[in-house]
């Protein structure tokens, strides 16, 4: 304000000067007050200084509410009066209440003063922050809101927030994000162990070191039974694929993807490349249960013969959602039903019944002779976390030099990365290498690597659990394709929320009538999808990208 | 997973250490009333730091109340040894208390703490040091930082520097 006013009277005389041609030594005189005026008065944001009574009182007779007043005195006392103080007419005197301190401002008196302005070394004034606290204010009570609607959602929807099955990564500090692999997502019962593999990264390690890290990052004890690497060495542009079967194709030539279309128009571009800008679709709002249909050309096809489909695919958190419920419609029976899956066999091929009828990714090939879409195989691999790079070797073989493909899935329940051709050249046996190593929570854990080599004992991995398992490959400067064997099973923790969900005749519905079951469930899982579905897949830290191929 | 834990702590601990403002200062709205000059923190070209109650500023040096082995000394700084100047004119609001509220809040967040984790952190650290920082000025002209000195006006004349307490 102070400075606005100073250059504000200067202002005014130059205009002076111009317009109204005052004589010479006059603009001079003018000029001289106006740059005294200017130094008379200084100020620095909220705070300004004056060494005339005469400033002060122009400064501040506009203003509504006064500052206090500091009167800074040639004996390095100060006077500090409210803001009702005053200055008299004739500029001898201010007036006011308030307090004196000495130079080393201790308290000398409060009350009411009449200050000699001649004595007065300097005035200061400081003007009021105006919120000062806003932006921190502001940031904070935005944050709070963001925490406030995530934890009403996973409230609402528990089963949301929380994952499944152990993970595994190469690299021990990525997130589920980037998960590189997840175990037995299937076997939630001791009897439901079975053993998975999926495909890592070509890598070329330095050395022969290679590690594995597997975490639980979820409310779950998890059972390990086994973990193993299988190893292929490969040449330049060769690359190994793991078929539905557990089959290990040894490939080269690789065929981009020319067209795909889907429901919603040409998805080329997000099929073409691994890059984790996955295609995928939202659920039927009537029926879960609702298939759709992606086309796929690849043109210029060199060797029609031996040809290998290669799909990258997960699930959505359709899954989740669908196992969860059931757990809450168990509500504080979820012990004994978990025993009764355990024991009773056909319950056990009942129980994930709504998933069967969702079924897998059906491939089928155009057939150029009948004219006619021949069924190829399927891929099928349970879990959201982390991307399942598979093959499936076409079995037709009336193709012209374009193959059509197609694959049948269901309407929101399936996420996919890439889909590409590549030509088999045979099948191959992996190297299976067991860990040398195993640090468990960072420390070396001799005795838990021996369970590994016993089948009856388990590593039992707790939620915040880290293993890391330590691989000696074959030989060092090698290029290796490499794949993870797990096998195990997990006890999911049930949670208190979910009791309150306790609804057996809708548990009954999903055994037994999964079809009608799907399509109840619909309008629910919709809410839930609409969420979760943007937040949690699209709200990633960023876009990290990986190929089959990792230098 | 061990060395993010430590850069933490050093992160929380470096915020901690930025809380050093003296408690002589005012609360932002009583700056007005506040009868002492603000506090300064000088690093001199030597990469030395002072720092204390800033008393008076002229062209050539810098007199500073600061505590040596608690007791109060004051001291003269030559102002071409003077490097960078931070004045604190008012105490921070301290927002520390957000830090481990909004990381409490992510671990019931399950998979989103994964996310919101980071996110809080960084914010609520950000928000803290801004907090503690709020009320301070840097690179200041010497005329500026003379109008924030105990005495603005100058030394009084035949000012006896050792009675200042």
């Amino acid at each position: 304000m102070a400075v606005f006013l100073c250059k504000f009277t200067i202002l005014v005389l130059i205009k002076d000067l111009i317009n109204k041609k005052i004589h010479m030594k006059f603009n001079l005189l003018i000029l001289a007050l106006g740059v005294l005026f200017f130094q008379s008065c200084s100020s620095f944001y909220f705070r300004a200084n004056y060494k005339q009574a005469n400033d002060l009182i122009y400064s501040t007779s506009r203003l509504q509410t006064k500052p206090f007043l500091k009167a800074h005195m040639q004996n390095g006392d100060v006077f500090i009066l409210n803001q009702n103080w005053n200055i008299d007419s004739t500029q001898t005197f201010i007036s006011g209440y308030g307090t004196q301190y000495d130079f080393n401002r201790k308290k000398i008196e409060e009350g009411s003063f009449y200050i000699v302005i001649s004595n007065v070394a300097l005035f200061e004034t400081n003007n009021e922050l105006i919120n000062p606290e806003a932006l921190n204010i502001g940031i904070l009570s935005t944050v709070a809101v963001i925490n406030v609607a995530v934890n009403l959602f996973c409230i609402a929807q528990p089963k949301a927030c929380y994952g499944s099955c152990p993970t595994f990564y190469i690299n021990e500090n990525d997130n589920f994000h980037y998960a590189d692999a997840e175990g037995f997502s299937n076997a939630i019962v001791p009897s439901m162990e079975y053993s998975d593999i999926d495909a890592l990264k070509i890598v070329k390690p330095i050395g022969i070191e290679f590690n594995i890290t597997m975490k639980n990052e979820a409310l779950e004890t998890h059972y390990v039974n086994d973990v193993k690497l299988y190893a292929f060495p490969v040449n330049e542009n060769e690359y190994v694929f793991h078929t539905p079967e557990n089959k290990f194709y040894l490939c080269q030539n690789n065929y981009t993807l020319t067209k795909a279309i889907g429901n919603e128009g040409d998805i080329t571009t997000l099929l073409a490349k691994p890059d984790i800008n996955e295609r995928f679709s939202l659920s039927d709002n009537k029926n879960l249960n609702s298939k759709e249909e992606l086309f796929f050309n690849f043109n210029n096809v060199l060797d029609i013969n031996s040809l290998g489909f290669i799909l990258n695919f997960r699930q959505t958190l359709m899954t989740t959602y669908l196992f969860y419920n059931s757990m809450g419609y168990m509500g504080n029976e979820f012990g004994d039903l978990f025993v009764k899956l355990e024991k009773d066999s056909s319950l056990k091929k009942r129980f994930d019944a709504t998933t069967q009828l969702l079924g897998g990714i059906d491939l089928y090939s155009f057939n150029e002779k009948t004219k006619c879409w021949d069924f190829e195989n399927t891929f099928n691999e349970t879990g959201p976390i982390a991307i399942n790079k598979q093959l499936i070797a076409l079995k037709q073989k009336n193709y012209t030099s374009t193959v059509k493909l197609k694959l049948v899935l269901n309407k929101g329940f399936w996420r996919i990365d890439f889909a590409g051709l590549t030509n088999i050249n045979k099948e191959v046996i992996p190297t299976i290498l067991g860990p040398t190593s195993l640090l468990k929570n960072g420390k070396s854990d001799t005795e838990t690597l021996a369970t590994l080599f016993n089948d009856n004992k388990y590593i039992i991995s707790k939620p915040g659990n880290e293993f890391k398992f330590g691989f000696k490959l074959p030989s060092a400067d090698t290029k290796y394709a490499l794949f993870l064997y797990s096998k195990g099973y997990y006890m999911e923790w049930m949670r208190k929320d979910w009791l309150k969900d306790k609804n057996l005749p809708k548990l009954r519905q999903m055994v037994y009538k999964p079809s009608r079951f799907l399509k109840k469930e619909a309008k629910n899982y919709k809410k839930y999808e609409s969420q979760m579905e943007s937040i949690f897949w699209n709200s990633k830290i960023d876009t990290k990208s990986f190929s089959l191929y990792e230098k | 997973m061990k060395n993010r834990l430590i850069t933490l702590i050093v992160v929380i601990v470096s915020i901690s250490s930025c809380a050093t403002i003296p408690n002589y200062l005012p609360i932002a709205k009583n700056i007005g009333s506040h009868p002492f000059g603000s506090f300064l923190n000088i690093k001199t070209v030597l990469n030395d730091r002072i720092a204390g109650e800033l008393i008076s500023v002229d062209s050539s040096e810098i007199i500073i109340l600061t505590q040596v082995n608690n007791q109060l000394k004051v001291v003269k700084i030559n102002i071409k040894e003077v490097k960078t100047v931070k004045l604190f004119y008012a105490k921070g609001t301290n927002y520390g208390w957000t830090i481990p509220l909004f990381s409490l809040m992510s671990i019931t967040q399950g998979f989103f703490s994964i996310l919101t984790l980071p996110f809080n952190l960084i914010t609520t650290i950000a928000v803290t040091v801004n907090g503690n920082q709020m009320y301070s000025y840097q690179n200041m002209t010497v005329k500026q930082l003379k109008m924030f000195a105990r005495f603005p006006q100058g030394l009084p004349s035949n000012f006896n520097l050792a009675l200042i307490k």
